[in-house]
């Protein structure tokens, strides 16, 4: 494949990518980490729901999972003796750094939702939502109550700060190759297919449930490393932050970006994350240069309601309209570019540059 | 055997609190192919209203939650669904959080986010001495109520041309279309019913807690959901019948399960729930029919 047709070919996730980093040398790093963790959240929601067009509402509770995970990984010992007294001694031990956390965290889960799609993904439309809304409801009781692993419906401290928004950024860009990748994977495109047309794709040989498992899988495997970058960037957890609240807002970021695209999960992220963090802004009376306005509480939460909701009427389809980036050369620049692409000496003997 | 007793009556007084639940969603998802999320936001609204009117004589209470819940429930419709009427089913759910949402934080903003202690009809904590057996006055109520409630349902969906149209509607919308049935006026009176009995929900839902917070209405509006996938999609006899199954599960497993285990009672029940879907995904009281017709 010439540069020119592999540029074209990866040409979203090139663009989402180019865009985040733009997006984020523009407002500066600290307003970044938020919008970013959800971008995590909304590729990794993505993987499952936009590829097989079912909606899943229990991976919030992925993300919890590997939240506490990556935070039982990461503690040091004097905080777990102290905090965590009744810990099972695999988990006593001395904690990993982050990179290594966020892989077993990761495999962990991972090995969670694969076990628990070979009966959830049995079923189709509603009851398949229900049934990982049920999910959900099961993580968030066990995540309250099972106090010697998790400290119980209090707020759960000492975890160690260690993420930064350009480890968050690098892990947003990872998320955004990986759920491009495997949509244009033969198993994505299966279950895209299967997607579309349950019944024909069926009949062309394609195994649903199977590549229903292996995105439901994948994206809940991205929900935990957003799970453990959550976890290291706040340095606390609490039970009852992961659950319907937070899963209505990830699912309402995949829907009002669009929820068949990669490129609409990446918008809907950024787009809610911004007003919200404007909003947030302006409630707590900073203004932005000239314009200071101070709201009263409660305000940011009725006018994103507002938002969402007319949104979606002015595009029930998402932003995006279920798109993904446009390539944005006309033929003619297109033609040129890859002219000049070749013209460029491209066959060289190996290990000799230049 | 007295506690036994007093165990059943509590579990049939939950499981028709439930069954109302159940109904009034089951209702706008079999006509308007809506999953309403907004329902809990509108039971929530209603026990807000009940705290505001709670000094009047107890009919004009009753009377004022229920008209304020219907009255919200239309212009819910109205603003929110009619704009996305032909739009993909998930859209209409991430409406209908937005409406939560918006609702919830109204409240938040008018009322406070802290939890308020109601005094209404403090007058049906006591109990009643049935043959010996000591029995809440409100479990009888509750059970009273909902039979009731769908008894009148009943009839107004067998007896009057709204609800036969209603019926049509929930069975075959496109059909019922083509014969006549005016599609807005039909949800609307769907979404009207539905916010009857979630007005009668959140009276009998804030006199048995005393108390109510902005977040009162996730709890049923969940039950709900599940109640309509469990009783069967489309189906209102099944979603009835469903909700009033889980308020059953619900304090059977209260009872049942031993103590260091009770705290993840709701752990059992969604895994039960899991379990009945399973083996009957089209719902206990679907049709065989669960993939696409070719």
């Amino acid at each position: 494949m010439s540069a020119s047709a592999l540029l074209r070919a990866a040409w979203p996730p090139i663009a989402l990518g180019c865009g985040l980093v733009l997006l984020t040398l523009l407002i500066g790093a600290s307003d970044t980490a938020q919008p970013l963790i959800y971008v995590i959240l909304a590729v990794g929601l993505y993987v499952f729901v936009g590829n097989s067009g079912l909606i899943s509402f229990g991976h919030v509770g992925f993300m919890a999972l590997g939240a506490y995970a990556g935070a039982l990984l990461t503690m040091p010992v004097t905080t777990k003796e102290i905090l965590l007294p009744d810990l099972p001694g695999f988990l006593a031990g001395a904690p990993l750094s982050t990179v290594p956390a966020i892989l077993l965290a990761a495999a962990f889960v991972g090995a969670v939702a694969y076990l628990v799609a070979f009966p959830l993904m049995r079923l189709s439309g509603l009851a398949a939502s229900i049934a990982t809304l049920s999910l959900l409801v099961i993580i968030q009781d066990v995540l309250h109550n099972y106090e010697a692993l998790t400290g119980g419906a209090g707020t759960l401290t000492g975890i160690p700060t260690e993420t930064t928004e350009t480890t968050l950024l690098v892990w947003a860009l990872i998320a955004i190759a990986v759920a491009f990748a495997y949509q244009r994977s033969r198993f994505g495109l299966r279950l895209r297919a299967s997607r579309e047309d349950e019944v024909a794709s069926r009949a062309v040989g394609i195994r649903v449930e199977r590549e229903r498992r292996t995105a439901f899988t994948l994206s809940a495997m991205t929900m935990a490393v957003a799970g453990v970058l959550y976890a290291q960037y706040l340095g606390s957890l609490t039970a009852s932050s992961f659950y319907l609240e937070l899963t209505f807002l990830v699912v309402a970021m995949l829907v009002v970006g669009g929820q068949r695209s990669l490129t609409g999960a990446v918008v809907g992220a950024v787009v809610l994350s911004a007003f919200a963090t404007i909003f947030d802004r302006l409630e707590a009376g900073e203004g932005f240069g000239p314009l200071t306005i101070t709201l009263p509480d409660g305000s940011r939460e009725i006018l994103f309601g507002l938002f969402v909701i007319a949104v979606l009427v002015w595009r029930p389809d998402g932003i995006t309209r279920g798109r993904e980036v446009p390539w944005p050369f006309s033929e003619r620049v297109d033609s040129a570019l890859r002219s000049l692409v070749e013209m460029l000496p491209t066959k060289r003997p190996l290990g000799k540059k230049g | 055997m007295t506690e036994t007793i007093q165990d059943v009556v509590n579990a049939v007084s939950l499981g028709s609190l439930y069954a109302l639940f159940g109904c009034g969603l089951a209702l706008v998802l079999g006509t308007a192919r809506i999953a309403n999320f907004a329902y809990g936001a509108a039971i929530m609204v209603g026990a807000y209203l009940l705290f505001l009117l709670a000094d009047l004589p107890w009919p004009v209470v009753v009377l004022g939650v229920v008209l304020g819940v219907v009255a919200l429930s239309l212009a819910i419709d109205g603003v929110a669904f009619r704009p996305l009427r032909e739009a993909d089913p998930t859209t209409l759910l991430v409406a209908s959080f937005a409406v939560s949402v918006l609702l919830t934080n109204l409240a938040i903003a008018i009322a406070g986010a802290r939890t308020k202690g109601v005094d209404f009809g403090s007058s049906l904590l006591g109990s009643v001495d049935v043959g010996g057996v000591s029995i809440a006055k409100l479990d009888l109520l509750t059970i009273a109520l909902t039979a009731a409630t769908l008894l009148t349902l009943t009839v107004f969906l067998r007896r009057t041309l709204l609800g036969v149209q209603l019926r049509a509607a929930a069975e075959d919308f496109t059909m019922a279309r083509l014969l006549g049935v005016n599609a807005n006026r039909v949800i609307a009176a769907a979404f009207a019913i539905s916010g009857v009995i979630a007005g009668l929900a959140a009276v009998l839902l804030t006199v048995r807690s005393g108390t109510l917070s902005p977040d009162l209405g996730v709890q049923p509006v969940l039950i709900a959901f599940i109640a309509i996938v469990v009783g069967g999609m489309g189906s209102l006899a099944g979603a009835t019948a469903a909700g009033f199954l889980i308020g059953c599960l619900s304090v059977a497993l209260e009872v049942l399960l031993p103590p260091d285990l009770r705290p993840y009672r709701d752990a059992f029940l969604f895994s039960l729930i899991i379990v009945i879907l399973l083996g009957r995904p089209q719902g206990l009281f679907g049709g065989q029919q669960v993939g696409a017709r070719v």
